[in-house]
Parts: structure tokens; C-alpha cells; sequence
């Protein structure tokens, strides 16, 4: 017996009959609220009264229920309670199993369903039953549904038997929706249908369906005739993803959340109102990631490869969804979706002009056939056929040089054998070919078969080069070489290369946005990769190479640069092997050791480390390309930073020209130059040049990019304080006085850029004698930094050296005075 | 079916059907049936030779406030011993009256009217106090009639003879799911 059932029968055996009626009807008030948390329950002055309910249930969407108890079930009975209260929807609790110790044989099942059911809305449930739905955390959603509604509008004869045959029903009803399954569909609704008042089964129904869309189905093949007002509708779609968010239970089916992701848009997710961070809101994000991916990469106007999946990451600020990528983040809001650079944080883009790119970008899935070869692409948009008569290495004419394929199928009689790309646009390369995807399909494969997987991957295997794919790497090997042999008619743009892994490292980040703002036909910079192989680097070198070096940015992502350092060096020995020092991918490893080497506290071996790079990269990339200027950039960063300002202002100072040659005068990376140089020449001694130098830098920028911008914003900082470095105290003060207000207002009062200007301006005025507010500003700024930066910081204990300092001469002054 | 199982299902039919007939008078909830909840400890009672059991019992609301009552059913087409019966539910009345010594009302609720000659004091106390006396050695262990309770008892008996065509005139189910609505709501109608 059920906890219910005992309790129940153990307050019976009380001699006062108005306690035990009390006592039976908080028991069931105690059942009821755990069953249905969200019910108001309101004891009558009645007890198994034959009119008169004992209990009353309203819900806060103003439904109302009414609770009968009953000691005796049988078909006569409720057959007069049907008559009698069958109107008013009720609730019949049926106390039997408790009130009698030896039950007499239970009525036929069939015989109660058939009375019960004459009326659409009276239920009849046992004490027995109840236990089996109460809500629990592994319900998924259509089971919660229907299981945590059925007291507020469950209907029909639910006794243990059917309670348990509805609950299994309505979870197989989730997953044959998920996964199109139109007759365990048609189950799950009619079980809803038996036990679901007519409003709560269509709400079932309606649930099945956006599964069923979200899982792939096609809406038209849905089993069940929806009459015309259950066409889907935003509202319902919203509703729904509240539900599938609020849902404890995740749905593990990452191809249903892609799928989902697919025809959710970030305007209705953002409608979808108050977010609660959930797994399943998790996950849907983790699908969302490579549309947000693609998008970053569409304002850039070109693809480049992408950070590691654990690079994004996504936070709920003020209810509202915040993606947060490597160098630029996402805010979906109610006031304007805005993409934003990290590194402009001023610089946005609104999401709609970012997603219109991404879809060009986009080849949904690539269909071969199998007897005919022959290849069928479909985009966002349109579709496009390919002819493929020999290869499908000519799949890859269909494909832009930005596409990224989401799916390739083999289409075999009447069957499709797909793989799906869970992660298309982060290991992938920037020319990702289909030989790539022939190579990684068969550990893709998620919705087949193994022999089926076989298949493909035998289908594959063959078309590229004319024998059954074994499922190692050995098979791309000649693949691949024959793929980068220029001018063969299997020419495509793979890049056999582990160059591609890097390219999303901030070099090539700033050179690719370089390139953005106006392409140079001289320098066809995306072929070197291909045209400087050399014969040996087999795929299982690449695939080697790639891992380490995966490995070590993702070291360098979480704070290692020693880890990174160590395993960037490894790689530097075996890629001088293979492709020899002047290769773009040595380049590239030889760079990210000095970077990493600064990193690590070496600024000096950084500085000779740039030093020694630089004549390869010149060689390389010729004097019109970005990446010689970025190296210099960094040449120069890390010679002021070895205690070289001199020699630092010295690189900068003959890197500005080069610039303004390549990307223009006003390229922001060409004023971000002119800021470096102007900071270097001031640490070296000269403030008088570097406020000068800031001083015309500042007109430019406030041209350039408005007054708003936070390279503005810096500048004007930065002026005022080489101002006061060059001796004029009272003026910076004042410089800074008139800044910080409309920088408060533009970067908000804990940015990092307000505090510095904060200390500055309080450093200023102590350096006007006025110690007694420098004093209480500083004292302002402490408080304010411990709680922004923390008590141990660096900038928080410089702050408080200087509190001291101008508290110690205030002290002095007061007590002069 | 046997003559005891046959009794047995008319009085079930007949308790259903006093509790229905009860409880559309507004009046009266009938919280508990022996046939619903069997022999349960609230209504029944100790006598000198084990128990006895009421067929009902529950709740009479009275202008003069609430008060609680058992009740003996009899579905019965002719006069079928009741005057016997009758003389023993009123000793077994007396006896849980002066048990619990609480102001329970009692009910005699028949289909077939008894004893007619005498009808107009079947509830009187000499009518008690006789079937007290009559029953004494079986129901009652102390031999000494307390005449105040008798008094008392007489004053809380009930005596009701239903008919099937009058079970008919009460108010309908709908005029009592508007009693319903409204008493469920709060609100005096």
C-alpha cells in the first residue's frame, strides 16, 4: 500500500468522527499539493458529502476544480456522481483500498473507464494511483505535461494500471516526436485523449508537434489532422521553447537542438522573455554557437577557422541571453541585438546584418548519389546541383570558398545515409574540402547503423581515391597530397596544412581584418598554404600537429602560457622538419613561442625571437602584406616591454609609415600604432613629444570614430596624462575633471579605463597641492577598486600606496594647520 | 443470492439512498456509511456482549447550531419486524447516548411505516424508557434506567418514513449545483 492508502486508513481508526474527517481531508490536501504544487486547496465544511465537494482546487489561471471523496467505488455509484457533479468537472478521490481492510474484488476496469468517461471532464482516481504522479526531475517534457497536469485537468479512470500506461506513453510520445515516429505519435495522443480534458490534450498535441518540427519532421507529415487554429504560431513557439527551457529533464539529442537552433532566431528567443539558465537552454546555445561563429566570421567578410568550442561561453545579464566569444560578444536584448568586437567595443553590428551573412555562408547539406554520383547542394536559400562524374572531389566546385557544409548524405536507392557536423566550423579548416568531410564522416555518423556507417565511409573512401576506405588516416593521406598538387584536375583548396588551426589567433585575426577593408589582388595570401607543401606531411603529421597545438591554445585560453609555450616548442621541431623555417605554419608556431615566451615573464627572448622572425616573414609575405606590420607591432610591444621604451618607440616610430602605406591613414590599426608610439616615446623620457603626439592623435580619433568610441575615450586620457608629465599638473586636473563625468557615462563607473582616469586625475591633484583631496579621492577610488579588482590586485595596492602617500602629507598639513 | 447477502444489499441501497435523500435537504452530511467504511469505531459501540453499529452517521445542521447523529435505514416494503427492531435501536440509542454522554440525535429511517396504532408515541420517553427496560439485561450493564437521559434522548429522536415518489420531491441536481456553486464560493445566494 502506498503511504496514502496506510495513512488514510490508520486516521479511520479514530472514535471521533469529526477529527477523522478533518484528519483524512489534510491528508489529501497534503497528497494534492505535492501532486500539483501550483494548486490553491480550500477545505468545504463537508466530508464525502453526495453534493458537496470536500475540497476545492483553484489554480492562478482561474480554473477551478472540485474534490469529491468517496470510501466505495463501483459503477452504480458513479454513474449517480456523474449525474449529480459530472458539470462541474470533478476530481472523485476514491478512499476504498484505505477504508476497507479486506477490499471486496475491484469493479471491472472496463466497466468504471466506460462510466466515468460519460462525461469529458469527471476523473476518477484511487489513492494508489496518486503516488505514481507525483512530479519528479526525470520526467522529460511531454511526460511532465501531461503527469503534473492530470489533477488540474486530467479526466477518465486513472487507477495504478493506467496512470503507469499514460506516463510511459507520453514519455515514448517525446521521443517518437523527436524522432518523427508518426504511429508512437498517434499513441501518445490518443492516451492524452483518454486522460486529458479536451484543452490540456491539445496543448499535448500541440507540444508533440513543435518536437516533431524541432526534431526534424516536416510539418506536413505531422499524424495528427490539426484543425486550423493549431497552426503554429510564434506564440506557441515561445511557449514551447519556455517549456523545453524550464525543463529539468535535458534532451541529450544534440541533432534536435541543431535542428531547433535552425528555426529558432534570436528575435524569438529574446521574446521568449524571462531566461532561465538551464541545461536545455545550454545546449540550444552550444547549437546556436556556430551560426554566432559564422556570424563573427561574416563581418569580417571572409571565413576563418574558430576557436575551440570551449571558447564561447554564455551568461544570462538582466534575463537576457549574453554570448561571450573569444574576442567579441553578443547581446540579445528586447532594444536591438547588437554583435560586438571585444577589441571595438564600440563598434557593433546589428545581429540581423551578421545572420544575413551567415546564411550565404551556409551549404545546409550535400546529397550524393550513389549510382549517379551525382551531388546535390542545398543552401539556406536555394539549392544548386553539382555534377560529379569521377570524383566527388568536384563537390567542392559547389562550394564557395566561405562554405561550410552542415551535412553530407550518401543517397542510396531510396535510403539516406547521413553524417552530420556537430562541430563543421571549429576543428575544420578554412577550405574545408569534401575530402575533409569524406575523412571525418565516418566518425560523424550519429543516425545510422554501423553497417550503414561502413558504407559510407567504404562510398567515400572509394570516390576519393578508388579504393574501400579503411577508417584510418591512411586513406587521406594520398588524398590529400593529390588534392594540393596545383593545376590536377583534382585541384581543390585543401589545405593539407596545420596552418588553418592557428588562424584564429590574434595575428591572423588582425591581419584578416586588415584584409577586410580592402583586398590586395597582388597577394593571394590564402594559396601559400597549399603551394608550399612539401611531400611527406601525411595526414597523420597534420592531425598530430593539430592536437598538440590545439592543446596548447587551449593552455593558453585557461591562463598557462608556459603549458602553451612548451607544447608550441615541441611542434616548432617537427614543422621545421616538414616544411622548413621560412613556411607560413613555422611562421606562425615561431610567433606564438615569442608571444607565448613574453607571456611567461621573457619579454626579452620575445623581443629576439620577433627580431629573428621578422626577415622570414618579410621573405614570405612580401612588404604590401599585413602580417610583416603585425609582427612589428609585436617587435615593438616587446621591446618597450624588455625596458627598451627607446628602442620600442623606434619600431613604432618606422612601423606608422608602412601602415598608412598598406591599410590607410585611418585604419584604426594605423592609430592604434600612432598610440603606441606616442606611449613609448613618453616612457622613454620624452612627455613633452608624447603629449604632442597624443595631442593630434586625439583630433584624428575624435574624426575618425566620434567622441563615444573608447579609443577615444583612452586618448583623451592618455593626453591628459602626458600633459601632466610633461609638468603641467593644475591642467591635467583639469583635463580630467572635464573627461570622467561623460566617460562614466560612456563606459559606466567600473571600467577598467574610468578607474585608470580616476587615479590619474586624483594623482593630479595631489600634484597640485591640494593633498586633502587627493586624499579623499583616492580613499573613493580604493573602496571602489576592492570591490571591482579585489583588496590583492595590483592596481588596487598601487592605489593604496598612493592613498598612504597623500594621506601621510594631508596628516602633515592638518596638523600644520 | 441468500436471505443474508438480500438483506444485506437492500440495506446498502437503503443507507445510499437515506444519505442522498439526507443531504439534499441541506441539512444533514452523512460522513460515514458501515457499508462504505465498515465496522468502524465512530459508529460503533461497546454493549455487555461485544458491538453494535449504526447504519449511518455524520453531521444535522440545526437552526440551533450543528450537532452530530447516527441513523438505523430500513428499506423495507412492509411492516418486517420493525416494532421489535425498533424497541432495540432505542435501548442501543440510550446506551451510546449515556457512553459518550454527548447530545447525539437519532434517526429511524424506514420505507414502510410500523406499529401504527401506537405511531404518535414511538418517540415519546415512555417509549424509551420501555425499550430500555425491555433491553436492559442485553444492552445496558447497569441495571439503574436513568430516567434524565431518557428524557433527553426522547427529545433527539427522529422518526422518518421515505417513499420512493418522495425521495422525488427535493431539490434537483440542478437546482442544487447552483446551492453548490454558490455555498463553495462563499456567497449566499
Amino acid at each position: 500500500l502506498s503511504e496514502l492508502t496506510s495513512a488514510v486508513r490508520q486516521a479511520l481508526t479514530g472514535p471521533d468522527m469529526i477529527a477523522v474527517a478533518s484528519d483524512v481531508k489534510s491528508l489529501l490536501c497534503t497528497e494534492l499539493a505535492a501532486l500539483d504544487p501550483h494548486a490553491i486547496i480550500h477545505r468545504t465544511a463537508y466530508f464525502n458529502h453526495s453534493y458537496m465537494p470536500d475540497l476545492v482546487l483553484d489554480w492562478p489561471t482561474k480554473q477551478r476544480r472540485e474534490v469529491y471523496l468517496r470510501f466505495v467505488t463501483e459503477s452504480r455509484l458513479l454513474r449517480q456522481d456523474v449525474s449529480r457533479i459530472g458539470g462541474s468537472g470533478p476530481v472523485l478521490f476514491d478512499l476504498s483500498a484505505a477504508a476497507n481492510s479486506h477490499p471486496p474484488p475491484l469493479p471491472m476496469e472496463g466497466e468504471l473507464r466506460e462510466v466515468v468517461s460519460e462525461h469529458p471532464r469527471v476523473m476518477l482516481i484511487d489513492t494508489e494511483a496518486s503516488q505514481h504522479i507525483r512530479p519528479n526531475q526525470s520526467q522529460n517534457l511531454v511526460e511532465r505535461m501531461v503527469v503534473g497536469n492530470l489533477i488540474r485537468a486530467g479526466r477518465g479512470l486513472l487507477n495504478e494500471n493506467l496512470v503507469d500506461e499514460a506516463k510511459e506513453a507520453a514519455r515514448a510520445g517525446f521521443e517518437g516526436a523527436v524522432s518523427a515516429d508518426p504511429d508512437i505519435v498517434r499513441s501518445a495522443v490518443a492516451v492524452a485523449r483518454d486522460i486529458l480534458t479536451p484543452d490540456l490534450e491539445r496543448r499535448v498535441e500541440r507540444t508533440l508537434q513543435l518536437l516533431w518540427w524541432a526534431g526534424g519532421g516536416a510539418a506536413e507529415d505531422f499524424p495528427m489532422s490539426l484543425p486550423d487554429d493549431m497552426e503554429l504560431d510564434p506564440e506557441d513557439t515561445r511557449d514551447f521553447l519556455r517549456s523545453i527551457f524550464s525543463d529539468g529533464a535535458p534532451i541529450s539529442d544534440l541533432a534536435f537542438w541543431r535542428r531547433l537552433a535552425d528555426r529558432v532566431d534570436f528575435e524569438m528567443l529574446v521574446s521568449v522573455g524571462t531566461i532561465v539558465a538551464s541545461t536545455n537552454l545550454g545546449l540550444l546555445m552550444s547549437a546556436l554557437a556556430p551560426k554566432l561563429l559564422l556570424s563573427h566570421v561574416a563581418l569580417d567578410r571572409r571565413p576563418r577557422p574558430l576557436p575551440p568550442f570551449d571558447a564561447l561561453s554564455w551568461t544570462i545579464e538582466d534575463q537576457f541571453i549574453v554570448l561571450n566569444g573569444p574576442d567579441w560578444l553578443c547581446r540579445f536584448t528586447p532594444h536591438g541585438n547588437r554583435f560586438s568586437q571585444r577589441r571595438e567595443e564600440g563598434h557593433t553590428v546589428p545581429l540581423d546584418v551578421a545572420s544575413a551573412r551567415t546564411d550565404g555562408l551556409l551549404v545546409e547539406e550535400a546529397e550524393i548519389e550513389e549510382a549517379t554520383r551525382r551531388v546535390q547542394l542545398t543552401r539556406k536559400v536555394t539549392s544548386v546541383q553539382v555534377r560529379s562524374d569521377k570524383s566527388l572531389v568536384a563537390l567542392a566546385e559547389g562550394f564557395s570558398g566561405d562554405a561550410r557544409v552542415r551535412k553530407i548524405g550518401l543517397r542510396v536507392a531510396n535510403h539516406v545515409l547521413t553524417a552530420e557536423f556537430e562541430r563543421m566550423t571549429l576543428g575544420a579548416a578554412p577550405d574545408t574540402s569534401v575530402q575533409r568531410l569524406a575523412f571525418f564522416a565516418p566518425r560523424l555518423l550519429s543516425a545510422s547503423t554501423t553497417e550503414e556507417q561502413q558504407h559510407l565511409a567504404a562510398f567515400l573512401g572509394s570516390s576519393l581515391q578508388g579504393e574501400p576506405f579503411e577508417g584510418d588516416a591512411s586513406g587521406f593521406s594520398s588524398a590529400a597530397e593529390t588534392a594540393t598538387t596545383r593545376g590536377s584536375e583534382d585541384t581543390t583548396h585543401i589545405g593539407a596544412s596545420p596552418l588553418s588551426l592557428f588562424a584564429y589567433s590574434d595575428l591572423a585575426s588582425r591581419a584578416e581584418v586588415a584584409d577586410a577593408e580592402g583586398p590586395d589582388e597582388s597577394t593571394p595570401s590564402g594559396e601559400v598554404a597549399v603551394t608550399d607543401v612539401k611531400s611527406g606531411a601525411t595526414d597523420e603529421h597534420i592531425i598530430l600537429l593539430r592536437t598538440r597545438l590545439s592543446q596548447a591554445q587551449q593552455s593558453a585560453a585557461l591562463g598557462d602560457p608556459q603549458r602553451a609555450l612548451t607544447l608550441y616548442e615541441d611542434a616548432l621541431s617537427e614543422v621545421l622538419r616538414l616544411f622548413g623555417s621560412g613556411h607560413p605554419d613555422t611562421i606562425m608556431i615561431r610567433h606564438l613561442i615569442a608571444k607565448s615566451s613574453g607571456e611567461t615573464g621573457d619579454a626579452a627572448r620575445a623581443r629576439d625571437l620577433y627580431e629573428a622572425l621578422i626577415p622570414d616573414v618579410d621573405r614570405q609575405y612580401g612588404p604590401h602584406h599585413p602580417y610583416p606590420l603585425v609582427f612589428r607591432d609585436y617587435l615593438g610591444y616587446w621591446t618597450g616591454k624588455a625596458g627598451d621604451p627607446t628602442g620600442a618607440w623606434d619600431v613604432y616610430q618606422r612601423l606608422i609609415p608602412a601602415m598608412e602605406r598598406v591599410h590607410g591613414p585611418e585604419h584604426l590599426d594605423t592609430l592604434n600604432m600612432r598610440h603606441e608610439a606616442a606611449s613609448w616615446v613618453g616612457k622613454a623620457g620624452n612627455a613633452s613629444l608624447a603629449r604632442d603626439l597624443f595631442e593630434d592623435l586625439l583630433a584624428d580619433t575624435l574624426r575618425i570614430l566620434g567622441p563615444d568610441h573608447p579609443a577615444t575615450l583612452t586618448r583623451r586620457h592618455k593626453l591628459a596624462l602626458w600633459v601632466g608629465q610633461a609638468g603641467d599638473a593644475a591642467k591635467a586636473r583639469s583635463m580630467y575633471e572635464h573627461m570622467l563625468p561623460h566617460m562614466v557615462g560612456v563606459l559606466g563607473p567600473d571600467h577598467s579605463e574610468t578607474l585608470a582616469a580616476r587615479n590619474n586625475h586624483a594623482y593630479f591633484v595631489g600634484a597640485s597641492n591640494d593633498a586633502l583631496q587627493a586624499r579623499e579621492l583616492f580613499e573613493a577610488l580604493v573602496d571602489d577598486m576592492e570591490r571591482v579588482y579585489g583588496p590583492a590586485n595590483n592596481k588596487t595596492r598601487a592605489a593604496q600606496d598612493l592613498l598612504d602617500h597623500w594621506n601621510a602629507i594631508a596628516g602633515g598639513a592638518n596638523d600644520d594647520a | 443470492m441468500n436471505v443474508g447477502e438480500s438483506l444485506h444489499v437492500l440495506g446498502k441501497e437503503g443507507a445510499e439512498r437515506a444519505k442522498a435523500w439526507l443531504e439534499r435537504t441541506g441539512r444533514v452530511d452523512v460522513n460515514f456509511s458501515r457499508y462504505e467504511v465498515g465496522e468502524t469505531p465512530f459508529l460503533t459501540f461497546r454493549k455487555p456482549s461485544g458491538t453494535f453499529s449504526f447504519d449511518i452517521g455524520g453531521i444535522l445542521r440545526l437552526d440551533g447550531g450543528v450537532a452530530q447523529f447516527f441513523g438505523e435505514v430500513k428499506k423495507v416494503s412492509s411492516e418486517a419486524g420493525q416494532g421489535t427492531q425498533y424497541r432495540e435501536y432505542l435501548a442501543k440509542c440510550y446506551l451510546a447516548q449515556t457512553t459518550h454522554d454527548r447530545p447525539y440525535h437519532f434517526m429511524w429511517i424506514t420505507w414502510h411505516p410500523f406499529n401504527v396504532g401506537m405511531w404518535p408515541n414511538l418517540c415519546k420517553v415512555s417509549a424509551v424508557r420501555a425499550a430500555v427496560e425491555e433491553y436492559k439485561d442485553s444492552l445496558c450493564a447497569d441495571a439503574s434506567i436513568d430516567e434524565t437521559a431518557c428524557e433527553e434522548l426522547a427529545k433527539r429522536l427522529w422518526l422518518i418514513v421515505l417513499s420512493d415518489r418522495q425521495e422525488t420531491l427535493a431539490m434537483s441536481d440542478e437546482m442544487l449545483g447552483t446551492l453548490r456553486k454558490a455555498l463553495v464560493e462563499g456567497v449566499t445566494p
